[in-house]
């Protein structure tokens, strides 16, 4: 579990993000509406890369 | 929460019983075994078997007791109360107090055993002072494979589950609901408000009551269906229907949603990807790989 290795697998498919790990939580930082994530193409993929990273869960923070 | 042996559980439940055929099932079980005591939340099992159970034997012979704490949400006893006056269903008022227990304030993953221990050992005897030998909660055939600790409590107290005994799935109790017009029959699942703070994390009255009240503005916002926030110290894990998901990633309510949550008293606020996920505190505790239901309550 690693949350560098997911923030680099994010960057790779387009999101530019920080994650910071709460355990198993891998929590996303990027200001709000510029993570494409509102997409689910876009979320699914999120999602799929925290699990190969090891996380569990997987949740963007609602930053101003 | 309950303790139905399989093999009890098998010779009842029939795979290939209709929803009415069960309930007709219920109902002799019910006669048999009056008069009945029914924990009661105000949740979909439990209304439902109250509702049934005050048709089938009267008012004189049930009665639906209510188990009150902090960690019980206000809107759901609102709702429960609700439900028995429209049905006529008597109710007894309890106080509970687990959160004194320092074996369950600790939060470990079997916190529920410990809930549920000092749940029954209250109602079963306000049940037997009132010349009431059977005690029954609203346990149901799909949670039979869940990890529900609070199961080994209720065994230990004589607990019957008899939606469990006769196979009623929980889409089986929403439907016989509708049909008997009982407003919970599409209320989300509603777990006791201990069930957002991962394990570990002390249960206290202050951390339950911020959760309550994220909970309660993201309602008033206008959030309906299945709702969790999912308390990590300053950080408010929200966890929408996942259709919902999209709708409140927009900026716009993204905003709105995040300054109701921080109104309740978290720092920040963070929406999960997947939506909401019964057990997702068990899956990140790494109790079970992949819950089917909400463990607890």
């Amino acid at each position: 579990m690693s949350a560098e290795s997911l923030r680099d697998a994010l960057q790779a498919i387009g999101i530019e993000c920080e994650v910071e790990p709460h355990g198993s939580l891998a929590l996303l930082r990027a200001p709000i509406g510029t993570s494409g994530l509102e997409a689910p193409e876009r979320r699914f993929a999120a999602i799929k890369a925290a699990r190969e990273h090891g996380f569990a869960a997987i949740a963007v923070e609602i930053l101003d | 929460m309950t303790s139905p042996s399989a093999a009890r559980v098998a010779a009842a439940a029939d795979g290939g019983a209709t929803p009415v055929e069960r309930e007709r099932r219920l109902v002799e079980w019910l006669r048999a075994h009056a008069p009945v005591a029914i924990g009661f939340s105000g949740g979909v099992d439990s209304a439902y078997l109250a509702c049934v159970a005050v048709e089938a034997l009267g008012p004189d012979r049930t009665l639906a007791i209510i188990g009150r704490s902090a960690s019980y949400p206000a809107a759901q006893w609102a709702a429960a109360r609700a439900v028995a006056e429209r049905f006529g269903v008597p109710v007894l008022e309890l106080d509970t107090d687990e959160m004194s227990d320092p074996r369950y304030a600790a939060n470990p993953s079997n916190r529920c055993y410990f809930c549920k221990t000092e749940l029954w050992s209250r109602l079963v005897p306000a049940a037997q002072a009132r010349g009431i030998a059977t005690v029954v909660d609203g346990t149901n055939a799909d949670d039979l494979g869940d990890w529900r600790p609070g199961a080994r409590a209720a065994a230990e107290h004589g607990i019957e589950s008899p939606l469990a005994m006769f196979g009623f799935t929980k889409a089986a109790i929403r439907e016989r609901s509708r049909a008997r017009d009982i407003p919970t029959w599409a209320q989300p699942s509603s777990p006791c408000l201990s069930s957002r703070l991962p394990y570990g994390t002390p249960v206290t009255a202050e951390r339950l009551a911020q959760v309550e009240r994220a909970e309660a503005g993201l309602r008033a916002l206008g959030i309906e269906g299945d709702l969790r926030v999912r308390h990590h110290g300053d950080l408010a894990r929200v966890e929408l229907a996942p259709d919902l998901v999209p709708a409140w990633m927009a900026p716009e309510r993204a905003r709105g949603l995040a300054a109701a949550v921080r109104e309740a008293g978290f720092a920040r606020v963070a929406i999960d990807l997947r939506g909401f996920r019964s057990g997702a505190l068990n899956v990140l505790a790494g109790v079970v790989a992949a819950p089917t239901e909400e463990a607890g309550r």
